[in-house]
C-alpha cells in the first residue's frame, strides 16, 4: 500500500518574487473584465427586443408618449387603425372596422395583441433621424411609420358578414405567393372599446377574445383524408387499384364506425371514395396504410411542428403512434381521434396542392412605409420549400375535383372558375353539432387564384362551410 | 429644447469618459516621463471638471424646468448645493494632489471619476442622497488623510495576525448582537439611530490577516489556520445570507493561497472545492436556491425572485449603446438602484458604451494595484496590496456581473459609486492604505537614490551597494525615477 504524501510546497522566497501567479491572476480578471463587456454588448445587441417587449416593462408606455403610432391599412390603402390626437394632445386609437379586423390588428394599450404588437417596433419608428430632431427641437410627438398588409378589407367583411353568429373562421391566401388575403374569427371584439368593456369581454363565454383563425385547434373531420390519400400514395405504388366495399358501416375493435347518415356507397375506388367522404373506406385505409405511415405523412405536412407567421400559429398535433389502438387509428384516418389542426394550417396545407407541391412562406405584412409613403422595408414571396412532390399535388388536385364534380360540395360548381376541395364533418362530442369544415382552392384558365379555408362550429346540419365558401368566391369573382 | 441639449450631452459624456480612459491606459501601460505623466494626469482631471460641469449645467437646467423656469427660492437652494458640491469635489482633489507627495495621482484621479459618476447619478436619482452621499464622501476623505498621515511608515504591518483574526470575528458577530429590527436583513448592524454594514470592515480585516500569513515563509500550519479562518467567516456570512460578501471571501482566500503556494493544484482543487461549495449551498440555502432560479429566468417568477434583474435588464436594453441621456430614462423603476443595482441606472441614462468605459475604469484600478504589489518587497505589503487590488476587482465584478445577469445577483455595493455610508468609508481606508503603502514605496526609493550618491556611513554604503543590485533589475520600472504617476 502507498502511503498517502502531503504535496511538498517550496518554502523558497525568491521564487514568489518572480510572480507568475501575478500573471496567472492577473489574466483571470482581465478575462472576466472582457466577459462584462462582451456580455453588455450582447444584451444590447441580441437581447434587446426580445426584452424590451416584455409586457411588464414601465418604458413601453414612456416610449409611446414621444410618438403617435403608424397606422395599419390593408391592401387597397383602407385604414384599419390609427391615432387620433385631439388638442390637448390626447391620443385615441380608432378601428374602423370594429369587430371585423379585431384579431388581425389586436388591441393597442396597457397590454397589446396582433399586428400592434408585432409590429409595435415599426408602428413607434421615426421616419428618419431628421424627423426625430425636428419633434424634439419642437417638443412635439413623433410620427411612426405605416404599416401596410396584404389583407382585403372587403373580402374581410364579406367573410365575416357569412359567418354571422356562428362562431368560426375563415382564411383566404394567395397560393403563388403565400399572402394572406383574409383572416377572419367569429365572435370578435371591438378593439375601439375593449379596454372600457374588459371584464365583459373577457368573461364572456363564447370567448370572442380568442383568435380561432390562428389559435383555434379543431378536429379535422373529413379535410383529414386528404392525408389519408397521400398517405396511400405515398406508401402502395398499386394505390389505383386499391378497392373497399362500403356497407354504411364498419367494425373496428369495439366500436361500430358509420357513415355520414349511413349511406351505403358500395364498392368504391379511392376517387369514389374521396368525393363520397365515405368513412368505412378511409377507416379501413388507414389501417392499411398503418400508423407509421400516417405519422410520417402529417409530419411532412408540418404536423407537430412550429409554423412562423407573423401571428402566433397554434402548433398542430398528431400524436398516433404504433402502440394506439385499431380503433384510434381508425378514427384518426377520418380526421377523428387525437388530431388537432389550426385553419391557418390546413389553409397551408391547401396552398401545397394548388402550387404544385410548393409553398410559399404565408405573410401578412407586405411593407412599412412613412406618412409621406416612402418605403421602408417590403416583404417578398418567399419559397418555403416542397411539402408535396409535382405528381403528388396533381393526385390530390385530381381527387379534389372529384368533391366538386360528382362529391359532397357540387353546389359549388359555377362558370366562372375551377374549384378544388375538400369537405369536413367534425364530431366534437355527444349531442353537439359537430363543426362543418371546407378547404380548396380556384384556379381560372389554368392558373391559382385563391386557397381558402372555413370552419363553421356546430354548423355540420347545415354544411354551412360549403355554402358560404360559395357566396365568397362569388363575391371574390364578381367584382 | 432641453431633451434635444441632454440627447446631444451623451456623446459629450461618452467623449470625456473616453479620453478620461485612453490617458489612463497610455499612462499605466507606456509609463512615459514624469513631465508627460503630469501633463496626461492634468487631462484627465480637466475631463473630470469638465464632466462635473456638464452634469451640473443639465441638473440646473432640469430643477428650472421643473420650476417653470423661475427663479426663486427652491432655485437659490439648488444653487447653494450645488456650488458646495462643486467646491468640495474641487477642494478634495486639489488637497489630495498637493497635500500627499508620494501618492499616486492615477489613482486618485480613478477614483473621482467614480465619485463623479455616483454623484451626478444620485443626484438624478434622488437629490437628498447625494447631498448625503457628499458629506460621507467628506467624511471619508478626511478619514484617508488620517490614514495617510499614521501610516508614514510601516507599522501597521507588523501589528500580529491574531489581532486581525479577532477584529474579523468580532466585527462579523456584531449583526446577531445588535440586530436591525425593520429591514430583516441579518449583515446589518443597529445602535440606536445609528447603522452599517460591518462585513464591509471585516473585508479589511481580512485582507490583513491573509496578508499576514502570506508574508511568512511556507507552514503548513498557517495554511490550516487561514483555511479555518474563510471556513468560519463563510458560515456566518451564508447564514446572513451575505451571499456576494461569501463568494467575494472565498475568492480572495483561493488567489492569495495560490500565490503563497505557487501551485497551480491549490487553483485547480479550490475551484473544484468551491463548486462543491457552491452546491452545497444550493441545497441547504432556501435563498440560494432562489437567486439561482431567478438568474436562470427572471421573466417566470417576475412579481417575486426575478423582479430585481428583470427591472435591471429592462433599463439596460431601453439605455442601448449611448443612453437616454439624464432624465429621459425610467431608473427609478430598478429596486434598489442607488445601492446595489446602479450600474442599471447608469447604462440606462449614459448607454453601454460608458458602462463598459466604467469596467474598464475598474480594471485600470485593479491593474494599477496589482502593479504596485509586483514591486514591493516587502511580502506582507505585498500581500495587502493584491488582497485590496482583488477586493475592489472582484466586488466590481460580482455587482456588475449580476445586474447584467451575467452570474447570479447577489447584492454587494459597486465600489465609490453606490449609495451608503460603509461601503463608502470602506473602499477609501482601503484607497488610504493602498496610497500610503505607494507613498512608503516611493519614499524608501528616494531615500536609496539619495544614499547612492554616497553621503553615508560605510554600513549604510555597504547595504546601500547590496541594494544596488536589487535596483538594477528594477531600474526599467519608470515608477522608481518618475514619481508614482
Amino acid at each position: 500500500m502507498t502511503r498517502f504524501k502531503i504535496p511538498t510546497i517550496s518554502t523558497d522566497l525568491t521564487k514568489r518574487m518572480e510572480g507568475h501567479t501575478f500573471r496567472v491572476i492577473k489574466g483571470t480578471f482581465l478575462l472576466l473584465s472582457i466577459l462584462l463587456i462582451v456580455w453588455i454588448g450582447k444584451l444590447i445587441v441580441f437581447d434587446s427586443n426580445t426584452i424590451s417587449v416584455n409586457a411588464y416593462n414601465p418604458r413601453l408606455a414612456k416610449l409611446e408618449e414621444g410618438y403617435i403610432r403608424g397606422s395599419i391599412l390593408d391592401a387597397d390603402g383602407n385604414v384599419l387603425a390609427y391615432t387620433q390626437m385631439n388638442e390637448a394632445g390626447e391620443k385615441t386609437r380608432v378601428y374602423p372596422y370594429g369587430k371585423v379586423f379585431a384579431h388581425v390588428t389586436g388591441y393597442s394599450g396597457k397590454t397589446k395583441t396582433g399586428l400592434e404588437l408585432a409590429m409595435n417596433t415599426e408602428l413607434l419608428s421615426a421616419s428618419s433621424w431628421l424627423d426625430t430632431l425636428r419633434s424634439a427641437v419642437r417638443d412635439t410627438p413623433v410620427q411612426g411609420c405605416d404599416v401596410v398588409t396584404t389583407l382585403q378589407a372587403g373580402l374581410q367583411e364579406k367573410a365575416y358578414a357569412l359567418l354571422g353568429d356562428y362562431s368560426g373562421a375563415v382564411v383566404v391566401s394567395e397560393p403563388s405567393t403565400g399572402k394572406i388575403l383574409a383572416l377572419v374569427s367569429t365572435p370578435a371584439f371591438d378593439p375601439n372599446t375593449v379596454f372600457s368593456q374588459w371584464e365583459e369581454v373577457s368573461q364572456d363565454e363564447s370567448s370572442p377574445l380568442f383568435p380561432r383563425a390562428t389559435q383555434g385547434k379543431y378536429a379535422p373531420g373529413s379535410t383529414f383524408k386528404i392525408i389519408t390519400s397521400l398517405a396511400l400514395y405515398r406508401t402502395d405504388s398499386a394505390w389505383q387499384d386499391y378497392r373497399y366495399t362500403c356497407e354504411g358501416e364498419t367494425v373496428l375493435g369495439n366500436t361500430t364506425l358509420p357513415c355520414f347518415d349511413h349511406t351505403v356507397h358500395g364498392e368504391e375506388s379511392i376517387g369514389d371514395a374521396f368525393a363520397n367522404s365515405c368513412n368505412t373506406f378511409y377507416a379501413n385505409l388507414g389501417l392499411h396504410i398503418g400508423a407509421k405511415s400516417l405519422r410520417s405523412c402529417a409530419d411532412s405536412l408540418l404536423f407537430n411542428s412550429n409554423i412562423e407567421f407573423v401571428l402566433p400559429i397554434a402548433r398542430s398535433s398528431f400524436p398516433l403512434s404504433e402502440d394506439d389502438t385499431v380503433e384510434m387509428v381508425g378514427e384518426t384516418s377520418i380526421g377523428q381521434g387525437k388530431t388537432m389542426v389550426s385553419p391557418f394550417h390546413m389553409n397551408l396545407i391547401t396552398n401545397a396542392i394548388a402550387n404544385e407541391g410548393m409553398v410559399y412562406e404565408p405573410y401578412m405584412v407586405d411593407r412599412v412605409v412613412t406618412k409621406e409613403g416612402q418605403q421602408i422595408s417590403k416583404n417578398l414571396p418567399k419559397l418555403y420549400g416542397a411539402l408535396l412532390e409535382p405528381q403528388e399535388a396533381a393526385y390530390l388536385e385530381e381527387l379534389m375535383a372529384g368533391v366538386i364534380e360528382r362529391g359532397t360540395a357540387t353546389s359549388l360548381q359555377n362558370s366562372y372558375c375551377e374549384v378544388y376541395g375538400k369537405t369536413g364533418t367534425a364530431q366534437v362530442g355527444e349531442g353537439e353539432e359537430a363543426h362543418s369544415w371546407f378547404t380548396g382552392y380556384t384556379k381560372t384558365n389554368g392558373s391559382v387564384d385563391i386557397a381558402i379555408t372555413v370552419v363553421v362550429e356546430h354548423g355540420a346540419e347545415s354544411k354551412r362551410a360549403v355554402p358560404l365558401t360559395k357566396e365568397i368566391l362569388d363575391y371574390y369573382y364578381s367584382r | 429644447m432641453f431633451n434635444l441639449c441632454v440627447s446631444i450631452s451623451r456623446f459629450i459624456y461618452i467623449i470625456l469618459m473616453g479620453i478620461f480612459i485612453l490617458c489612463g491606459y497610455y499612462l499605466y501601460l507606456r509609463r512615459p516621463s514624469e513631465r508627460t505623466s503630469r501633463e496626461i494626469c492634468n487631462y484627465q482631471t480637466a475631463a473630470i471638471i469638465l464632466f462635473n460641469l456638464l452634469s451640473f449645467v443639465i441638473l440646473f437646467f432640469h430643477e428650472l424646468q421643473a420650476n417653470d423656469w423661475q427663479f426663486g427660492e427652491p432655485i437659490w437652494n439648488f444653487l447653494t448645493k450645488m456650488a458646495m458640491a462643486a467646491g468640495f469635489m474641487l477642494g478634495m482633489h486639489i488637497l489630495s494632489t498637493t497635500l500627499h507627495r508620494g501618492t499616486s495621482r492615477l489613482l486618485w484621479n480613478c477614483v473621482f471619476m467614480l465619485l463623479s459618476v455616483s454623484l451626478v447619478v444620485l443626484w438624478r436619482l434622488k437629490a437628498s442622497t447625494a447631498i448625503a452621499q457628499i458629506y460621507w464622501m467628506g467624511i471619508c476623505f478626511l478619514v484617508v488623510n488620517v490614514v495617510l498621515l499614521i501610516m508614514r511608515r510601516d507599522w501597521v504591518f507588523r501589528i500580529h495576525k491574531w489581532i486581525f483574526a479577532a477584529g474579523c470575528l468580532g466585527l462579523i458577530v456584531l449583526p446577531f448582537l445588535f440586530p436591525n429590527k425593520q429591514g430583516g436583513s441579518l449583515n446589518w448592524v443597529q445602535i440606536r439611530s445609528f447603522g452599517f454594514q460591518p462585513s464591509e470592515f471585516v473585508k479589511i480585516a481580512f485582507v490583513f490577516f491573509l496578508a499576514k500569513v502570506y508574508g511568512r515563509q511556507y507552514k503548513f500550519r498557517s495554511l490550516v489556520e487561514a483555511t479555518g479562518m474563510v471556513g468560519i467567516l463563510a458560515l456566518v456570512l451564508l447564514v446572513q445570507n451575505d451571499l456576494g460578501t461569501t463568494l467575494i471571501f472565498c475568492v480572495l482566500f483561493l488567489l492569495l493561497i495560490y500565490d503563497y503556494t505557487q501551485k497551480t493544484f491549490i487553483l485547480v482543487g479550490g475551484i473544484l472545492g468551491a463548486c462543491l461549495a457552491a452546491l452545497v449551498a444550493y441545497k441547504l440555502f432556501g435563498h440560494v436556491r432562489t437567486r439561482v432560479s431567478a438568474w436562470l429566468n427572471p421573466w417566470s417568477d417576475f412579481e417575486g425572485g426575478g423582479y430585481q434583474i428583470a427591472h435591471s435588464l429592462f433599463a439596460i436594453v431601453n439605455g442601448g449603446w449611448v443612453g437616454t441621456g439624464l432624465f429621459q430614462g425610467l431608473p427609478t423603476y430598478i429596486p434598489h438602484v442607488r445601492t446595489d443595482m446602479i450600474f442599471a441606472a447608469i447604462v440606462e441614462e449614459f448607454g453601454a458604451v460608458f458602462g463598459i468605459l466604467l469596467v474598464m475604469i475598474y480594471m485600470l484600478i485593479f491593474l494599477f494595484i496589482m502593479d504596485t504589489a509586483k514591486r514591493e518587497k516587502d511580502l506582507v505589503r505585498r500581500g495587502v496590496a493584491m488582497g485590496f487590488g482583488i477586493l475592489y476587482m472582484l466586488q466590481s465584478f460580482v455587482i456588475i456581473g449580476g445586474v447584467i445577469k451575467l452570474i447570479p445577483l447577489t447584492g454587494v455595493t459597486l465600489p465609490f459609486i453606490s449609495y451608503g455610508g460603509s461601503s463608502l468609508l470602506s473602499s477609501f481606508l482601503i484607497l488610504g492604505v493602498l496610497q500610503s503603502m505607494i507613498r512608503i514605496h516611493y519614499m524608501e526609493r528616494k531615500e536609496e537614490s539619495s544614499g547612492g550618491k554616497g553621503q553615508q556611513s560605510s554600513k549604510q554604503a555597504v547595504k546601500a551597494k547590496e541594494q544596488k543590485g536589487a535596483r538594477d533589475d528594477a531600474i526599467q520600472d519608470p515608477y522608481d525615477f518618475d514619481g508614482p504617476y
